[in-house]
Parts: structure tokens; C-alpha cells; sequence
């Protein structure tokens, strides 16, 4: 079983570096098109899988010595203690990796389990609800409202998502809406409208499932957590594309400054007591003034033309290196 | 007002090649500056260990007997000049085993032993001390075709060599000494 890990992790390391190079060379600006080479280094482990279980010939010293480009078992000739440095440093990343699942896991646990959200909706005639379905139509650069379920709910907490697996809607509180002036609104909206667009809730869910697969595999955690990245960004250029790229970053701002906020449009930070929470906190800040910048300067990258054959071609060379990781 | 779009991007530039046929090179590109690295990486244990591929080194003669599942070999004649047990124990791909020993006085490198399983033809060098063939000449011991062998070493140093292929598998005794004690160790050797 830590073998399997061991490879897993290590066939998930070098499928992240390639793709990272493959993205640079290729010139890959847009996110959705590099979201779709993120999936291919998400998909590694079922790769490694099915390698171990069909080939089992690449398990044999002989493979090792004759045909590997790399056997992780020989650095277990260097000892670390009582073990070799192969196991070592695989119980190690086994630890980041968790680290990194829970950091995410939990907080996403908590959101779902600890919701303190209203079972019933406001009613289509109240305010609330009838100033969100009047900006819907502007948001998505139609003069006729899109038809997009909408849930207003009653709450202190700002909230601003995309939620629904089936069918994705659009979760807006009250707090929220007062937050948010029209301008800010309509861009928020946008953002939202993108998401439901390419079902990201769905994308949202498959990325957690593949995350907590590979729980142990830190590599996989840090692709997951950049595909979120990246399904935000397009969230974002799909607002930028439509002239909401200012009024997108006062939103973010705006949502970021509230406290407890829940959207996806800004990371909920909460109270910062220790060291790291300070740290962590920092980061995220950092990253939101990165992105409200990014907003500011309205730049759209052009598509590069990724086709399903970038894909393949990505996958095969992908399929090819890692045969002779062992 | 339209965004505007990174310059780097515009489709206009001239390229020697089409866009798939690009993506095509540097897939191979980065096949192979990765491939190229990571064999370099696998030579480092081997290079830090100073062993050949395949090869794993271990303290004790139980653990090689565990890895190989038969016992090493003792000759019953065994110079007491020689350190016991061997200090250095070299297994390449789980089969084939041996030990090396020092001089007790000067910690010289002065034997070493190696046996493959049985039904194997031939000895893996990667278990040896790297040596040249001086001479070669055909022997029989208690019964046992051998090839006897003159070697040297990477120091300079002259040794003797035994080789011949039995029921147990092919083995191998080296020593840096005289012939007749070499013969001595292989004639007191049971299969």
C-alpha cells in the first residue's frame, strides 16, 4: 500500500511539473482551457492504478534495473533511521498531503454541516428578490432576465454563491444585497451566472471527491486547489468580458472587508489568533489583491486554441513517461 | 468598451511551424529534458552507495539470506588473515548475492564471494569488484570444471579468480593472494 502511494504521489509530482511546463510552452492563458490540462495531472492517479493492477510486470527488480527511468525504491538504499529515504520522505508527503486535504476539507465539512441557512426562500415578490432578478438580465448581458433560479434568504450572514448540482442556482442573503450597491451587484451576478453556466457546482463536487481519493497526495491537493483557481478566473473573465471588471473588484472588496462572509467570490478568512492563522490569513488577502488587480486591468486572455487533441497529446506524453516511473 | 488582450498572445506573429505540429515539439521536448532528468536523479543512491543498477547493499549475511532465500557459502578453509563477517554484502535484483572481506591488519580488500541461484547461466559483474582479465586457463577441482582467472583490480593489484557452474547456480570466489590458497578455499567449498 505505501508503495502504491509512494508511486502515486510521485507519478502526480512529475505529471504537475510537466503540465506546468506544457502550460508555459504552449502559451495556455485561459482558464478554462488550462483548467482542462489540470484535469488531466487530477485524473494521474487512476493512471498509476491501473498501471500497477494491468502491468504488473513494471513491480519486478528486472524492470527496475532494465527499463525504469526511475525506481523510488532504489533511494531506499539511503536510510533515514529505520527506514529508507523512499519510505521516508513518502510518510512525509503522506502528512502534507493530509494536511492539506483537512485544510480544505474541513472548513467545507463545517459550511455544509453547520449551515445556519433558512429552509424557505423569500418570496418572488419581496424586494430583495425582485432587485436580484432585475439585475439578472443586465449581468448577463441580456435585456431579458436568464432563467436562473434564485433564492434570496433572509440572513445577517452576506452570501453569495452558485450551489445545485442538478440544477445550479443562485444563493443571495439579504446582508449581501445590502453590502452591494447596483453596479457591484449586476458584476456579482455575472460572476455567479458563469458558474452556472459550466455547472461548476458539479466541477466543485468531482474536484472534492478526487481530492479526498487521493487525501494522501499532497500533489493532488495542490492541482485541486489551483482548478479552483482557475474555475474562478473564468468566472471572473466571463464579468470582465462583459465591462464588470470594476465594479467585480469593489464587489470582491466589499464582501472581503464583511466579516463571516460566505461566497465563492472571496475566501471567508475568519478570526486570526495564532501565527499561522496570521500567516494564512496574509496569503489570502494577498491573493484578493492580487485578483481585484487583475480585475481592475480588464485584460482577457486570448484563447490559444487548445483543442482535444492538446489534451491527448498532453495525456499521452503524460501516459508515456510515467510508464517508466516505478 | 472591449478588454484588451495580452500582446504576447496575437495570432499575427509569423511561426516557422503550424500550431499543432508546435505543440507537438515541445510535448517532445519536455518528454525528454524530463526523462533525462529523472534518470539522472536515479543514479544519485547508486552514485552516493557506489553501486552499479540493481544492486543493494546490506549489513548483515541473515538479511542477504532473506533476500536471496539460500544461505551464502562459507568455504571451511578460510584464511584467518581475513575480517569475519564481511563487512560489505551486495545483492543484485534479489538473485544473485555476494560478500566482500577485508585483510584483518590493514583493512585491504582482499576476498570476495558471489553465487547466483540454481538454473542461472551466467554472474552479474555489478556485484564484483570492478576488475580486467589478465589470463584465463581451465581447471578441474574435486571433480568441478573451473575456470580460473588472473585479474586486476582498480588499484593495480593482482588477484585469483574461481568460477564454475554447478547444481546451486553459478559462484564465483576471488581472493588476493596466492592460487594455492585460492584452490584450498574452493576445494573446502560444498555445494
Amino acid at each position: 500500500m505505501i508503495a502504491y502511494a509512494g508511486q502515486a504521489i510521485l507519478h502526480a509530482t512529475i505529471a504537475a511539473l510537466v503540465l506546468e511546463a506544457l502550460l508555459r510552452l504552449w502559451r495556455v492563458q485561459d482558464p478554462g482551457e488550462r483548467l482542462r490540462l489540470r484535469w488531466v495531472v487530477l485524473l494521474t492517479p487512476l493512471l498509476t492504478a491501473a498501471y500497477v493492477v494491468l502491468v504488473p510486470a513494471r513491480s519486478t527488480d528486472g524492470f527496475g534495473v532494465h527499463w525504469a527511468l526511475f525506481a523510488g525504491a532504489r533511494w531506499n538504499a539511503l536510510r533515514v533511521g529505520p527506514l529508507g529515504a523512499a519510505s521516508a520522505l513518502t510518510w512525509l508527503l503522506i502528512v502534507l498531503g493530509v494536511a492539506l486535504y483537512l485544510r480544505d476539507a474541513l472548513p467545507f465539512l463545517a459550511d455544509r454541516t453547520g449551515r445556519r441557512t433558512p429552509e424557505e426562500a423569500l418570496p418572488d415578490a419581496h424586494p430583495a428578490v425582485r432587485r436580484v432578478r432585475a439585475h439578472l438580465g443586465p449581468a448577463a448581458g441580456a435585456t431579458a432576465a436568464p432563467s436562473v433560479d434564485v433564492r434570496v434568504l433572509d440572513l445577517d450572514t452576506p452570501v453569495l454563491l452558485c450551489s445545485g448540482v442538478d440544477r445550479p442556482c443562485i444563493i443571495a442573503s439579504t446582508a449581501a444585497l445590502d453590502l452591494l450597491t447596483d453596479d457591484e451587484l449586476r458584476a456579482a451576478l455575472a460572476h455567479e451566472l458563469e458558474h452556472v453556466a459550466h455547472r461548476d457546482p458539479l466541477s466543485g463536487w468531482w474536484l472534492m471527491a478526487v481530492r479526498t481519493l487521493q487525501c494522501f497526495n499532497p500533489a493532488i491537493q495542490i492541482v485541486g486547489r489551483q482548478a479552483v483557481v482557475e474555475i474562478e478566473r473564468r468566472a471572473d473573465l466571463g464579468a470582465v468580458g462583459r465591462g464588470f471588471g470594476v465594479p467585480l473588484a469593489a464587489a470582491i472588496a466589499r464582501l472581503g472587508s464583511a466579516s463571516d462572509t460566505r461566497s465563492d467570490l472571496v475566501d471567508d478568512d475568519g478570526p486570526a489568533a495564532s501565527l499561522p492563522e496570521r500567516v494564512q490569513l496574509s496569503a489570502h488577502r494577498h491573493a484578493l489583491d492580487d485578483r481585484c488587480e487583475r480585475l481592475l486591468e480588464a485584460r482577457v486572455p486570448v484563447r490559444s486554441g487548445l483543442s482535444p487533441w492538446h489534451v491527448g497529446l498532453a495525456g499521452a506524453t503524460l501516459s508515456i513517461l510515467l510508464f517508466f516511473v516505478v | 468598451m472591449e478588454p484588451p488582450v495580452f500582446p504576447d498572445d496575437s495570432p499575427a506573429k509569423a511561426r516557422p511551424f503550424g500550431p499543432g505540429l508546435r505543440a507537438l515539439l515541445w510535448a517532445i521536448v519536455v518528454l525528454a529534458a524530463t526523462a533525462a532528468i529523472l534518470r539522472t536523479a536515479d543514479e544519485v543512491p547508486g552514485l552516493l552507495r557506489s553501486t552499479a543498477r540493481g544492486v543493494v547493499r546490506y549489513t548483515t549475511v541473515a538479511d542477504v539470506e532473506r533476500v536471496t532465500g539460500r544461505p551464502l557459502p562459507v568455504p571451511a578453509y578460510y584464511p584467518a588473515t581475513l575480517e569475519w563477517p564481511p563487512g560489505d554484502l551486495r545483492v543484485y535484483l534479489g538473485r544473485a548475492a555476494s560478500y566482500w572481506c577485508r585483510t584483518r591488519a590493514d583493512g585491504v580488500l582482499a576476498f570476495a564471494m558471489a553465487t547466483t541461484p540454481a538454473g542461472s547461466a551466467s554472474m552479474s559483474r555489478a556485484i564484483l569488484p570492478p576488475s580486467e582479465v589478465l589470463q584465463e586457463a581451465e581447471a578441474t577441482v574435486n571433480g568441478r570444471r573451473v575456470r580460473v582467472t588472473r585479474l586486476r583490480d582498480a588499484n593495480g593489484a593482482i588477484w585469483r579468480q574461481a568460477e564454475w557452474t554447478g547444481v546451486g547456480g553459478v559462484t564465483v570466489v576471488r581472493y588476493r593472494g596466492t592460487l594455492e590458497e585460492l584452490m584450498r578455499m574452493v576445494s573446502s567449498l560444498r555445494e
